[in-house]
C-alpha cells in the first residue's frame, strides 16, 4: 500500500485545494453567523471585520419578535415531522409494490411516476391548489403534509433500494405464509432502513424548507410557516437590518445542520444502497 | 399512489390543457387552441429566459457533477486526512434554506459591503454589479451571452450543490473494489489514467442520476432566482421558471401553463438525449 | 393481531386521521365576515385589534374573521378560482382595475347610492380628487380608498447647515415645493462629497429604482405614461425622455447620484445610506419617514415637497377596501367598509402607523394630524420602546407639513399635484420600469433614452394587444413616432 501514495507535494496539495473548497463552502454561513451577532452600524462599508465587536444576541431576539417566529416554528417541525414519517412509509410501500409485486398495470405506473418526476411543479400547482381547496386542506396542517406523502422521487428512489432485496428472502417469507404486508415490514422494511433514513433526511429537508406551495396554501397566522415568515423580513416597509435578517437566517438554517450532522451515516449509508444502483 | 394522483398528476394533465385557454381564473376557460404558444414566441421576455435556463442548466450542471467528481476521488483517496469534516462542510450548503440562501448570498454580493466586491476590490479589480444590472459577461466569438447577476445565480447553485454530488461520488466510490484500481496501477496506468478509466466508468450510474436529476432541477429552477433577485422579476436574471410564477401572479393561467409546457418539453427533449448518450457510452 | 399489522393500521389510521381532521372553515356560519389584509405582524394591532374588535363592537351580531396573508394577491386570485372571497378586503391601487374587471370585486355603487346607508356628498368629498377621479372602472366604483402614500423629498439638515457654515457664499435654502429641477441638481452637486481617490463619500441625491421617481419626473416634464384611452403606453414621450435625462446628467455630469446604491433590498439601500449621513437627498415614501425616525433617532431630517419640473407633480399611490363578488354578507361588508373609512377610523390608522395620510381631507385638515402616538412594540411594556415612534406637535412641521400641498391647486388655479396613474397593466408596467431605470442608468452603459423607454411603450403595447386578441379585438394601430 505504502508505495500506492502518491508524492508529498501532490498530497498537500491534493489536500489544500479540497480544504479550500470546503472553506469556500462554509465561509457565507460563517459570515452569515457572524453578522447575526454584530450591531447595525457594523455592517456600514468602512468597518467590516470578521468577528462582532460586541456580540448582539438581541438580535436574535428582535428578529424572533419582528417576524413572530416562535409561533411558526412549531408549525414548521410538526409538518416536517409529520412528513418524514409517512413520506418514508408511503414511499416505501409504493416502491415495494413497483419493485417486487407483479399487478397489472405497473408498467404504467413506472412510468407515471418517472414523468411525474420531470414535471415542473410550477405548471401544475394552481390547479394543485385548487383540487387542495376543494378538499378543505387550505391554511392547515394537512395542506403542508398530504401533498408530500408520496413523491415521484421518493417513490423511484424507495423502488431502486427494494429492488437491491434479494428474491430468494421474500421468496422464503412467502413460504412462511407472510403476506404481503407481513414482507414489507418484516423483510423489506428492515433491509431498506438506510435508504429510508435517508429519504426520511431529504423529506425533512424539503419539508423545512419548501416556499413556494406554503406561500400558495398556507400563509396565514395558523399554518404559515418559517420560510414565510422570515421572507417578511426583507419585504415591505420595514425591512430589517442585516444582523437582524441574518439572525433569521441562522435560526432556520441551524435545526437542519443539526439534523444532517446526526443522520449524515443514515444518509451517507441510504446514497450508498440506491444511488449507485441505478 | 393516490396522492400523487391527486396532487400531482391530474393537475398537471389539467395544467397542459390550460395552456391551451385563455384562462384567467374566472369564468368557463376559452379554448384558444396554440394562441399562447403564438404570444409566447412574439414575447420579447421569452427569448430571454429560455436562453438564461439553457445557460443555467449548461454551467451549472456539469460544473456541479465534475466538482463533486473531483472532490469526491481526492477525499476518497486512503491518505486524505479529515473526510467527515470536509463532507460535513461541503454538503451542509444543500441543506440550507433558500431563503437563508437568498439572504445569505445577496448580502455576500452587496456592491459595497459583500465580501466578494470586497475581495475583487482589495486585489484591485473592478467588481462588476453581481445582483442587478444588464452588464453582460463577454464571451469571445459568442459576444454577451450571459448576465454576472445571471452568473451569480449560476455560482451559487453550484456552491449549493457540489458538495451534494460529491457525497453520491464518494458512496459510490466507496463501492469500487479497492483492487480493481490496484490493478491498473500494477498495469502500469497513471493516477490519472486510472480515475479516468477505471473510477469514473465504476460510477457512471451515479454520472447519470446527478446529470439527469440536476438537469430537471436546472430546467425548473425558480426559488434560488427568485430569493436572489429579492423576490422579484429581474429581467437580468429572468429564467422560465421565474417568467411562470410572474404570469401567475399576474393571472394570466393560461399564459403561464404554456410556459410550464415549454419547461416539460425541454426536460424530456434533455433527458432522451443524455440516456441516449448514456446508453451509448455503456455499449 | 399480529404486530405488523397493528403497525400498518396505526400509520393508516394516522393518515386517515390528517386527512378526515376536521377543518375549521374560513367562512362560518351565522353573520361572520371575514377581512384580509397583509402586511407586517405588529400591524396586526390595528387593523385586528382595533378595526375587527371595533367593528365587532359596533354590530354585535357579526362577528369578523381576520386574516394577514405574506401575499394576499396570490391568495385572492386562488379563491376567485374556487368562488370563494373575503367580504372586506384590502386591494392595492395596480391590482384595483385588473381585478375589477376579472371580476373579483363587487360593485358599490347601488350602496354609495343607497340614501340610507350610502355615502352623502359631503362624505364622499373628503376623499382628496385625484383618488376620486380614478375609482370608477368602466362606469362602476368598486372600492372606498383607505390612504393615499405621497412621494416627498427628505433632506439631512446637518449636512445643509454644515455645507452653509462652511460655505457662506453660496448658501443653499432647504428644499421647498419653490425649488426647480436646477435648483434641485445644483443643491445635489453642491453636496456631495468625494475622497482624495474620487470615491463616493457622500451622494448629493438619493432614491430607489422603481417606477415612482420615473413617473413622477415624467409628469412635471409635462408627460404621462398612457395614452388618455389607455390603448397605447406613452413612457417614451417627451416628459419621459426629459426624465430619463435628469437622471443620467446627475449620475454622469454631476456625480451627485450612484444608481448603484440604489435597491432597498440590498440591505444598503439609499434610505439606508441617507440614515448613515451619508446621502443629503432621499426621494421617498411617506412610509419612509416614520421608519427613519426609528432606525435612526439622532438624525436631523425634514421632509419638503418635490421639486417642480415645468409643472408640480406628486405620484401618490392609494390601498383600497373593496368587496369580494364572492362574498357571503355583502350588507354587513359595505357598512364596515363605511366604518373603516369613517373619520375616526381613518384618524386612526395615520395615529398609530404613521405610513401614509389616509385617503380622507377632513382628518389630513384636523388637530389628529398634526401629532400621533405611535405604536408600542409591547403594549404591556413600554420600556421595550416603539414600533412607530410618536409625533409631537412640534415635529409636524419637518415632519408631516409636506403631505397635504400633495391636495391643494395652485395659486395660480393649476391642478393639485397629486395624481395616481391607473392601468390594467400597472404591474406590468411597474416592473418593465424598474428594470429599465437599472440597465439604463447602469455605469456601462450607452443606450439612450428613447431607446430606452420605446422598449418599455413596446413592451406594454404587445401586453395591450394580446389582451385585446384575446378578447376578439383587433390589435390597436398606433401612429408613427409613438412606438414600433
Amino acid at each position: 500500500m505504502r508505495s500506492d501514495r502518491p508524492s508529498l507535494p501532490w498530497r498537500v496539495f491534493a489536500h489544500a485545494v479540497v480544504y479550500a473548497a470546503a472553506l469556500a463552502a462554509a465561509m457565507p454561513l460563517l459570515w452569515m453567523i457572524m453578522t447575526s451577532l454584530k450591531a447595525d452600524d457594523e455592517v456600514a462599508p468602512d468597518r467590516l471585520s470578521l468577528w462582532p465587536r460586541a456580540w448582539q444576541w438581541s438580535n436574535y431576539a428582535e428578529a424572533i419578535r419582528a417576524a413572530n417566529l416562535d409561533r411558526f416554528f412549531m408549525n414548521s417541525l410538526v409538518a416536517a415531522v409529520l412528513t418524514t414519517v409517512l413520506a418514508g412509509f408511503y414511499n416505501a410501500a409504493a416502491g415495494f409494490a413497483l419493485a417486487k409485486l407483479r399487478f397489472r398495470g405497473r408498467r404504467t405506473a413506472i412510468w407515471l411516476v418517472l414523468a411525474a418526476m420531470m414535471l415542473p411543479v410550477q405548471a401544475s400547482f394552481i390547479v394543485a391548489y385548487i383540487i387542495a381547496a376543494r378538499l378543505g386542506m387550505v391554511d392547515n396542517m394537512q395542506a403542508l403534509v398530504v401533498p408530500f406523502i408520496a413523491s415521484a422521487f421518493g417513490i423511484f428512489y424507495m423502488k431502486q433500494a427494494v429492488a437491491a432485496v434479494p428474491d430468494s428472502l421474500l421468496e422464503a417469507g412467502r413460504l412462511d405464509g407472510m403476506t404481503d404486508l407481513d414482507l414489507f415490514w418484516h423483510l423489506v422494511l428492515p433491509a431498506i432502513w438506510p435508504a429510508t433514513a435517508a429519504l426520511g433526511t431529504l423529506s425533512f429537508v424539503n419539508s423545512w424548507n419548501s416556499f413556494l406551495w406554503p406561500l400558495v396554501v398556507a400563509d396565514s397566522e395558523s399554518s404559515k410557516t418559517l420560510p414565510i415568515a422570515i421572507a417578511e423580513l426583507a419585504g415591505g416597509v420595514y425591512v430589517q437590518s442585516w444582523p437582524v435578517r441574518m439572525a433569521a437566517a441562522t435560526l432556520i438554517t441551524l435545526p437542519l445542520v443539526i439534523v444532517f450532522l446526526l443522520f449524515q451515516r443514515a444518509f451517507v449509508r441510504g446514497v450508498t444502497l440506491s444511488g449507485v444502483k441505478e | 399512489m393516490a396522492v400523487l394522483g391527486v396532487f400531482v398528476l391530474a393537475p398537471t394533465v389539467l395544467g397542459l390543457a390550460l395552456a391551451l385557454t385563455d384562462w384567467d381564473g374566472s369564468g368557463v376557460p376559452r379554448f384558444v387552441g396554440l394562441g399562447n404558444f403564438g404570444a409566447l414566441l412574439s414575447d420579447s421576455r421569452f427569448a430571454s429566459a429560455f436562453r438564461n435556463t439553457l445557460v443555467f442548466a449548461a454551467i451549472t450542471v456539469p460544473a456541479q457533477v465534475l466538482l463533486g467528481f473531483v472532490l469526491a476521488a481526492a477525499v476518497n483517496a486512503p491518505w486524505f486526512v479529515g473526510r467527515a469534516a470536509v463532507r460535513a462542510m461541503l454538503f451542509i450548503p444543500t441543506v440550507v434554506s433558500i431563503i437563508a440562501v437568498g439572504f445569505i448570498w445577496r448580502w455576500m454580493l452587496e456592491p459595497r459591503t459583500g465580501l466578494v466586491p470586497l475581495a475583487f476590490a482589495s486585489a484591485g479589480i473592478e467588481a462588476p454589479d453581481f445582483l442587478q444590472g444588464g452588464s453582460a459577461v463577454s464571451v469571445p466569438m459568442i459576444g454577451e451571452l450571459v448576465s454576472w447577476p445571471m452568473l451569480s445565480v449560476c455560482a451559487v447553485q453550484i456552491w449549493k450543490m457540489a458538495g451534494f454530488c460529491m457525497v453520491l461520488y464518494l458512496a459510490a466510490m466507496q463501492q469500487v473494489p479497492e483492487s480493481l484500481g490496484e490493478a491498473a496501477r500494477v498495469d502500469g496506468a497513471s493516477r490519472w489514467q486510472t480515475l479516468r478509466n477505471v473510477t469514473w466508468p465504476a460510477v457512471a450510474p451515479t454520472t447519470t442520476f446527478l446529470v439527469v436529476t440536476g438537469l430537471i432541477a436546472a430546467l425548473q429552477v425558480f426559488d434560488l432566482v427568485w430569493a436572489l433577485s429579492a423576490m422579484s422579476d429581474s429581467p437580468s436574471t429572468r429564467v422560465l421558471g421565474t417568467l411562470l410564477f410572474r404570469e401567475f401572479q399576474q393571472s394570466r393561467l393560461g399564459f403561464a401553463a404554456a410556459v410550464g409546457v415549454v419547461i416539460f418539453a425541454l426536460t424530456l427533449a434533455l433527458i432522451a438525449g443524455e440516456s441516449w448518450r448514456a446508453r451509448r457510452a455503456e455499449a | 393481531m399480529r404486530r405488523s399489522t397493528a403497525l400498518i393500521v396505526g400509520v393508516f389510521a394516522l393518515t386517515a386521521a390528517l386527512v378526515l381532521w376536521p377543518r375549521d372553515g374560513l367562512v362560518g356560519g351565522g353573520k361572520t365576515i371575514w377581512m384580509t389584509v397583509w402586511g407586517m405582524p405588529f400591524e396586526d394591532r390595528l387593523f385586528r385589534d382595533e378595526y375587527a374588535r371595533g367593528f365587532e363592537r359596533e354590530r354585535p351580531d357579526v362577528r369578523v374573521e381576520y386574516g394577514r396573508f405574506a401575499d394576499v394577491r396570490l391568495k385572492y386570485n386562488a379563491w376567485h378560482a374556487q368562488r370563494r372571497g373575503p367580504e372586506v378586503m384590502r386591494v392595492e391601487a395596480t391590482w384595483y382595475i385588473d381585478m375589477a374587471r376579472r371580476g373579483l370585486l363587487e360593485p358599490l355603487t347601488p350602496y354609495l347610492r343607497d340614501p340610507q346607508r350610502g355615502l352623502s356628498p359631503e362624505r364622499f368629498e373628503k376623499i382628496p380628487e385625484h383618488l376620486r377621479r380614478i375609482l370608477e372602472v368602466d362606469g362602476e366604483i368598486y372600492g372606498l380608498p383607505q390612504d393615499t402614500a405621497v412621494f416627498g423629498l427628505l433632506y439631512n439638515k446637518d449636512i445643509f447647515d454644515a455645507h452653509n457654515a462652511a460655505n457662506p457664499d453660496r448658501p443653499i435654502a432647504y428644499p421647498s415645493e419653490r425649488w426647480t429641477w436646477d435648483d434641485f441638481r445644483r443643491a445635489a452637486r453642491e453636496l456631495t462629497v468625494r475622497d482624495a481617490n474620487g470615491r463616493l463619500e457622500r451622494a448629493g441625491f438619493g432614491v430607489a429604482l422603481w417606477a415612482w421617481p420615473f413617473l413622477t419626473l415624467q409628469a412635471q416634464a409635462g408627460g404621462a405614461p398612457w395614452s388618455p384611452d389607455g390603448l397605447t403606453c406613452t413612457v417614451d414621450d417627451e416628459g419621459g425622455v426629459a426624465a430619463l435625462r435628469l437622471l443620467r446628467a446627475m449620475q454622469r455630469e454631476d456625480r451627485s447620484f450612484d444608481p448603484l446604491l440604489a435597491d432597498y433590498t440590498s440591505g444598503m439601500g439609499p434610505d439606508i445610506l441617507f440614515g448613515l449621513g451619508r446621502v443629503a437627498m432621499l426621494m421617498d415614501g411617506s412610509w419612509r419617514v416614520a421608519n427613519i425616525e426609528n432606525n435612526y433617532p439622532n438624525l436631523r431630517f425634514a421632509v419638503a415637497p418635490l421639486p417642480k419640473g415645468t409643472r408640480r407633480a406628486v405620484v401618490t399611490g392609494s390601498i383600497f377596501w373593496c368587496i369580494s363578488r364572492h362574498a357571503k354578507h355583502k350588507d354587513e361588508a359595505w357598512e364596515m367598509l363605511r366604518w373603516l373609512t369613517d373619520d375616526p377610523q381613518a384618524a386612526r390608522y395615520w395615529d398609530t402607523m404613521r405610513l401614509a395620510p389616509p385617503a380622507n381631507l377632513a382628518v389630513i385638515r384636523g388637530p389628529g394630524f398634526r401629532q400621533t402616538g405611535g405604536m408600542l412594540k409591547d403594549p404591556a411594556d413600554p420600556s421595550k420602546g416603539f414600533e412607530v415612534p410618536p409625533m409631537s406637535a412640534d415635529q409636524f412641521g419637518d415632519r408631516a407639513a409636506w403631505i397635504e400641498p400633495t391636495f391643494v391647486a395652485g395659486e395660480d388655479g393649476s391642478p393639485a399635484p397629486g395624481f395616481l396613474p391607473m392601468h390594467e397593466l400597472q404591474g406590468d408596467l411597474f416592473a418593465e420600469l424598474a428594470s429599465m431605470l437599472v440597465s439604463y442608468l447602469s455605469p456601462g452603459s450607452t443606450q439612450s433614452p428613447e431607446a430606452a423607454l420605446r422598449g418599455v411603450a413596446e413592451r406594454m403595447n404587445e401586453l395591450v394587444d394580446r389582451r385585446r386578441r384575446a378578447a376578439g379585438l383587433p390589435p390597436v394601430q398606433r401612429g408613427e413616432g409613438l412606438s414600433r
